[in-house]
């Protein structure tokens, strides 16, 4: 074998070495992340105490602003999100209910805004 | 030098050429993205943003048992801590008084292990520039469903159902605990939590629970010197009549320049009923029990003296009862 095989195979097994300490002697723990990165199943509950927390406060711009830790997208867009895996998952009906009473306000609250005056 | 001279130290430099060309790909090209994480992983500011948000919800809906569930998805060592030391801090802090206000009930209603919160579900809200028609949950009616009827093993509490004689602290909830369902396409496990489905009449009755800025007598006010503090403070307890000590009682602390709102039972150590105030020497305070509770005059910071002449801080102790 040449001196350049057993060089790259040198190489393949640092490489190797790197990985397995990687991903199975020190993997990467998850610290310090933050809302937008939740799994869907979090952040469908997450918008679900939104939903809840809405019930009490109806303020739509609190609901904006709690929504916007979750991502870039609209609020309307991150409440449909949440009502497709709420009605995928099975959540009861009295959450997806709450889900689509958030979402129709904002839906409605959107159509007010554009409908008024600049 | 030939090949056979120079030895195996080129197989080594490999090796850690490889090390290097590893990392640099895990690190610079494919770097570590955080996806589809857990609440656990939240940084602090995140994970107050996440308690005050249960807490919230919990004042909506009174569902101790998924305000718990979903607290425990934090992964702190100390739930009721948590919750008290953020209350605090945001008091501290100057923060959202409504905030501190459900996150210190929330810890209470933990700690007592009971809701803490009158029925809150309002059948009329403030609207956000328009009029929205209310859609109370008070009338809704549990409808079992997948998650609820599986596993009925895994809660962890039950209650008791509905009597008409039940006080409202004691709401005719069936309390669903936090459940998991590995049935999900991809067989991840996926958050699903019940829901608190009231089956009791939907007009609660009156409880001893008071609301913030329910009105308060002053029964006994005196100055307490029988510990050495290190700072001054103006202790304050509320009660009602039978002696039951009430949390979330709004407490107003005003003076010429300003004016501080704090809750009763941010300290349960001390009693739920409990809460503290400390004030700056030479200033002169007016307190009051809610909005428009008696005006208690005259407060400053106690000064006492010990039997060998030497000065410490006392306290004011107040006590305060429905009328």
């Amino acid at each position: 074998m040449s001196r350049w095989i057993r060089f790259l195979f040198a190489i393949l097994i640092g490489a190797g070495l790197g990985m397995i300490y990687g991903w199975l002697i020190n993997p990467v723990e998850y610290v310090d992340t933050t809302l937008n990165t939740l799994r869907i199943d979090y952040k469908t509950d997450y918008v679900l105490m939104v939903a809840e927390s809405y019930q009490l406060e109806g303020d739509l711009s609190v609901v904006s602003n709690q929504l916007a830790w979750l991502g870039v997208d609209p609020p309307k867009e991150m409440v449909s999100e949440a009502i497709l895996f709420a009605q995928k998952a099975g959540y009861t009906d009295a959450d997806t209910q709450l889900l689509l009473s958030l979402q129709k306000d904002l839906k409605d609250f959107d159509a007010i805004l554009e409908a008024s005056p600049p | 030098m030939n090949n056979d001279e120079r030895g195996p130290w080129y197989l080594l430099t490999g090796v850690i050429i490889g090390a290097i060309l590893g990392l640099v790909f895990a690190w610079i090209v494919q770097p570590v993205e955080y996806v589809d994480t857990a609440p656990e992983s939240l940084n602090q500011d995140a994970k107050d943003r996440y308690r005050v948000l249960i807490a919230a919800a919990y004042a909506s809906n009174g569902d101790l048992l998924r305000a718990q569930a979903r607290l425990e998805l934090l992964g702190d060592d100390d739930i009721h801590r948590s919750l008290s030391e953020q209350a605090q801090r945001k008091i501290s802090q100057n923060g959202s008084s409504s905030d501190a206000r459900n996150l210190g009930m929330l810890a209470m209603a933990l700690e007592s292990g009971l809701p803490g919160f009158n029925s809150t579900h309002s059948s009329t809200r403030k609207s956000p520039g328009f009029n929205i028609s209310a859609t109370s949950s008070d009338n809704q009616q549990g409808t079992p469903s997948p998650e609820n009827t599986l596993d009925q093993s895994n809660f962890t509490q039950s209650v008791e159902p509905s009597s008409e004689t039940q006080d409202a602290t004691l709401a005719p909830m069936n309390l669903l605990p936090l459940k998991t369902n590995t049935n999900y396409p991809g067989n991840q496990t996926t958050l699903l939590i019940g829901t608190s489905t009231r089956t009791g009449p939907s007009i609660l009755k009156e409880t001893s629970t008071p609301k913030s800025n329910s009105p308060f007598v002053l029964l006994n006010r005196e100055k307490d010197c029988d510990k050495e503090l290190e700072v001054p403070l103006i202790q304050i307890q509320a009660s009602d009549q039978s002696g039951q000590s009430l949390p979330g009682v709004l407490i107003i602390v005003a003076w010429d320049s300003g004016e501080e709102r704090f809750y009763t039972g941010l300290k349960p150590e001390k009693g739920l009923g409990y809460a503290d105030f400390t004030p700056e020497p030479g200033i002169t305070y007016t307190l009051r029990l809610g909005e428009n509770g008696q005006p208690v005059l005259d407060l400053s910071a106690v000064k006492c003296q010990s039997s060998n002449g030497k000065d410490f801080w006392g306290a004011w102790s107040l006590k305060f009862i429905t009328p």
